[in-house]
């Protein structure tokens, strides 16, 4: 029964977004403020009914009701009930419905925090934003049913695959997909603008914070990922280059060019039509990594269901969406006036800079993701794109944006000479410089200095922007005055900083990971032991033991250095007798300088287990980097520049109800 | 310049008609690089019996379907009872290739579900595998009466495939005259490799550092993006040992990287090789900075003219203003 009227209201959903749709589409054009207000309250109404939808499957997964074949391909009774909740979204139906209700829950958010809006242009972005949504629940109702009962109901069920039984991958999928969709907002948005032919000021201060708030959860979303991948899959690594990781990384890139360049719109009234494009380009690639992890043509580590049929509605949904999102682009760009002009010594070039770099970093890793294919599609040819094309490409790149980055902030808007701003730069190559040569000599690495050195120069650019808004130095710098002028500095001021020294950290990350991690793989008999990096790991013991649903064995490795013990590890191995299926648990010493890791394989007490140990040097540095950069976006959002500054954050609004 | 506006929409169109032809391909199926080639020397021994050796030898004279299998194989299974028929009409000469199994195993199976082979030749460590490029079990491979690979077949025999697809290739092999084998050409030939046998580095450090070096630039054939010396399937296994045996023999790396590629093909290497189908991958991203720094630098120049209109003195005072306000916002 319950599944019934879960059925019912998605069905129910799908009516009122087609209704959303040309309510607010043909009521904004006609100027019938009736249907407009009609449109808002069905978005409102659309995301209840997604809500519930979401919670009574939700609730079919947590009382195990097998007669849902959802449930059953993807539950099992002896799973931890954290585990059967999360499983709702661990499979395709389940994550597709997830998706809609934040997709629903975001249009909603639009009419609640867009009262200050023309009423124009929200009832067209309403509207689009239910064109959109409508594509989703038509997706979900027709080819992805998550309520399909099945008869006879089976004893138990299947079971989730264990590798997802984690909390870190419960909770990665609800925040990728508040950073994809949210990115739907501003699609939305500029596809609103371009039917209006008209784009103001307004419209960026009104939609950046929403390109904000989306582009944090999404970098939360992959830095969850990027954890679970390194503790759980124990190949010791945090980022493999692999199709799914790029295309979560894709609309990352875009997005963090849509926020900068949104930043001119605002400030400036200039880059609108580019701004546009970039919304739409942004969006487009969260659908495009939909389509990729659902269709299977490319294979990948993380792809979900792999169903050509899937891949053949999703793809008919970007070519409506994004397709329609071009023409009209096509069409009515020209409506759009050009803005304010700007000298090259200027914070507007930098932002160029920044656009174009982000936009050729973005282009690249498309390449190389989508390369097989093209040539698969060409000539036959199967080629692999693997880590070293995108590390010989994407470095470079990223290299020369953070030596602009450093600069470009410190410049004034319009027009500005380097001969104002030279004794900063003095000073930040004054420390680069040094670093690099030291690093370079101790480190044996000549690229390994300049990744440090180049992360230093961002560092102590960001600084002496920071500490020039808070007039550090100036008269009157006491303590107090020093709290009140940072009370008083504009979010976006603290999320600039944040974000940009976060970017520092994790380079140092990267560059040292990249550079100076180690690691070792050998068959190690009870009280023998492989040493990495100056650090001696000996497996002392290997015991069996009973988890809930699960049987483990477990190593018990020491850490020594010099003689001196460190510390002890208790690399894992689980059985899942339900899913038939292995998991490796890696163990972690954890400092601020470096993680030691290791990873327990098959073996026995004759031959020995398979031991990899790794030294991994800054390794947390580069989430903890990653991290700063999200809450950097969350300060932006509250600046009370955006237009919907007084009322309250809306961080805690489209979270999803659980 | 209204054009440029399609181009977004443009670019697009290409997008999703590669999209479109990527649903209609399965990106897991490599092709083989080994048709028209000879099948490559070995020296295994028989399945039943460990002292009967088996060679390359022993396959010229008829043309054979070299059947891949192992007892592990579900697949194999799905294929068998079309081998078993094949068997008892006595149309072709079948030799089996017990991949990665142990005799055991392998001679319960056969008893279990009957023995439809010839000959089997047992590979318990993917000698004979990766020589030929498989990549999976089962697969088939369909040799010429001089002992020539000319056809591979991925994927189980069920009698459709059988009869669509491999006892059409059977019966143009039966037409053909006995043809000298094509000249092989400098491209086609195998890369010159030292003897297995030869022992040229025995410093084990080295052996280690450069057999992991290697091993990570090589990717695992039956895995997902990974290299062989992440995976632990037991093909990258395999790959790893023999690139150590390789690594010992006195290869250089890309000796040992050529070995592979020529056996399974660009697939195998994770960076790939500068060539005339990867100008674009690796020339694109330099292309797209310059072309970007062009376009920055040319777009600036369009926007710098000043506005004609003459600006006042009141109007100057107030932009000062507006723009220290702004100043301070930032």
């Amino acid at each position: 029964m319950l599944a019934e009227i879960g059925q019912i209201a998605l069905i129910l959903a799908l009516f009122i977004s087609a209704l959303q749709a040309w309510m607010g589409l043909h009521g904004a054009h006609i100027g019938d403020r009736r249907a407009m207000v009609f449109a808002e309250r069905g978005a409102i109404a659309q995301a209840l009914l997604c809500v519930l939808a979401f919670a009574l499957l939700a609730h079919a997964f947590m009382v195990s009701d097998f007669s849902v074949r959802l449930v059953t391909a993807n539950s099992h009774t002896s799973k931890p009930l954290i585990y059967k909740f999360s499983g709702t979204w661990g499979n395709h139906e389940g994550s597709m419905l997830l998706w809609v209700m934040i997709m629903a829950l975001f249009g909603a958010a639009m009419v609640w925090f867009g009262k200050t809006l023309p009423a124009g242009l929200r009832a067209r972005a309403i509207g689009v934003q239910g064109l959109t949504t409508l594509g989703f629940l038509a997706f979900l109702i027709f080819s992805s049913n998550p309520f399909t009962r099945m008869s006879p109901v089976p004893d138990n069920g299947v079971g989730l695959n264990p590798l997802l039984q984690d909390p870190g991958l419960a909770i990665h999928p609800p925040f990728l997909y508040l950073g994809y969709v949210g990115f739907s907002v501003a699609f939305s948005f500029a596809v609103a603008a371009l039917i209006e032919g008209r784009v103001d000021a307004m419209w960026a201060r009104w939609v950046r914070p929403w390109v904000l708030l989306a582009w944090s959860f999404l970098t939360i979303g992959i830095v969850l990922g990027s954890v679970w991948a390194y503790y759980e899959l124990g190949w010791g690594g945090w980022w493999f280059w692999d199709p799914v990781e790029n295309v979560s990384f894709m609309p990352w890139l875009a997005g963090t060019a849509l926020l900068h360049s949104t930043l001119v719109a605002q400030a400036r009234g200039s880059f609108i039509r580019w701004t546009l494009l970039l919304a739409i380009t942004t969006f487009s690639l969260s659908l495009v990594g939909t389509f990729i992890v659902r269709s299977g043509v490319l294979t990948s580590v993380h792809a979900f269901a792999v169903d050509p049929g899937c891949g053949i509605f999703i793809l008919a949904l970007l070519i409506l969406a994004t397709g329609g999102a071009l023409l009209t682009y096509a069409i009515r760009s020209d409506k759009i006036a050009h803005g304010a002009s700007f000298e090259l010594e200027s914070r507007e070039s930098g932002l160029v800079l920044n656009n174009v770099l982000l936009v050729v970093s973005t282009a690249t890793v498309f390449l190389g993701t989508f390369y097989p294919l093209v040539i698969d599609a060409m000539t036959g040819d199967k080629i692999t794109v693997g880590p070293p094309y995108f590390e010989a490409t994407f470095g470079p790149i990223m290299a020369i944006l953070i030596v602009f980055m450093a600069v470009a902030p410190l410049m004034k808007w319009r027009a500005d000479s380097w001969r104002r701003i030279k004794k900063v730069l003095l000073i930040m190559a004054a420390a680069a410089v040094p670093v690099w040569i030291a690093v370079a000599l101790f480190g044996k690495s000549v690229l390994g200095g300049l990744g440090i050195a180049l992360a230093i120069w961002l560092l102590i650019g960001t600084a002496t922007n920071y500490g020039r808004k808070l007039r550090v130095g100036e008269s009157k710098s006491t303590v107090g005055n020093l709290i009140k002028r940072f009370a008083l500095l504009p979010g976006a001021a603290h999320g600039f900083a944040l974000a940009h020294l976060g970017l520092a950290v994790s380079t140092i990350g990267i560059v040292s990971m990249g550079v100076w991690a180690d690691e070792d793989v050998d068959r190690l008999k009870l009280g023998e032991s492989i040493s990495v990096a100056g650090y001696e790991f000996r497996l002392e013991d290997v015991r069996q033991a009973q988890g809930p649903n699960f049987v483990s064995e477990t190593g018990h490795v020491v850490i020594e250095r010099n003689g001196q013990r460190i510390g002890v590890l208790n690399p894992e191995q689980r059985m899942y007798p339900v899913e038939r299926n292995n998991t490796t648990e890696g163990a972690m010493e954890i400092g601020a300088a470096r993680i030691l890791y290791a990873a327990k394989g098959d073996g026995n007490p004759q031959e020995g287990w398979v031991i990899s140990v790794y030294y991994h040097p800054m390794v947390i540095w580069i989430w903890i980097g990653a991290m700063m950069m999200a809450f950097g976006g969350f300060a932006s959002v509250a600046d009370r520049r955006h237009a919907f500054s007084r009322r309250t954050a809306p961080a805690a609004q489209p979270v999803p109800a659980e | 310049m209204t054009w440029s506006r399609f181009i977004p929409a443009g670019a697009f169109v290409v997008l999703v008609v590669f999209l479109g032809i990527g649903l209609t391909r399965d990106p897991s199926l490599i092709p083989t690089e080994m048709i028209d080639r000879d099948m490559p020397a070995f020296e295994l021994t028989e399945l039943y019996d460990e002292t009967e050796p088996v060679t390359d030898l022993d396959l010229i004279g008829a043309p054979a379907l070299v059947n891949v299998f192992g007892s592990w194989c579900v697949a194999c299974l799905q294929e068998h009872p079309t081998l078993m028929q094949l068997n008892q009409d006595d149309t072709v000469r079948i030799v089996g290739v017990n991949w990665r199994d142990t005799r055991e195993d392998a001679k319960r199976w056969l008893q279990r579900h009957g023995d439809p082979y010839d000959t089997i030749i047992f590979d318990g460590e993917s000698d004979l595998a990766i020589e030929i490029g498989v990549t999976g079990a089962p697969e088939t491979f369909i040799l010429d009466r001089i002992g020539r690979i000319r056809y591979k077949h991925i994927g189980p025999i069920t009698s459709d495939v059988w009869r669509d697809t491999i006892r059409p290739v059977f019966d143009a092999l039966a037409m053909e005259e006995v043809t000298a084998p094509k000249p092989v050409t400098d491209d086609e030939r195998p890369p010159a490799n030292a003897g297995l046998t030869d022992i040229v580095l025995t410093d084990v450090d080295l052996i280690d550092a450069r057999t992991e070096d290697v091993s990570k630039t090589l990717r695992c054939v039956v895995c997902q993006n990974q290299s062989i010396y992440d995976s632990n399937a037991p093909l990258a296994q395999d790959m790893r040992r023999l690139v150590r045996k390789r690594v010992v023999a006195g290869d250089s790396d890309d000796e040992v990287r050529d070995y592979l590629r020529y056996r399974y093909g660009d697939y195998v290497l994770m960076s790939p090789p500068l060539q005339l189908n990867t100008i674009l991958l690796w020339g694109a991203p330099l292309g797209l900075v310059l072309v970007g720094g062009m376009w920055f630098l040319t777009r600036r120049r369009q926007a710098v003219p000043e506005p004609a209109a003459p600006i006042s003195e009141a109007d100057r005072a107030r932009i000062a203003a507006a723009l220290a306000e702004q100043e301070r916002d930032a």
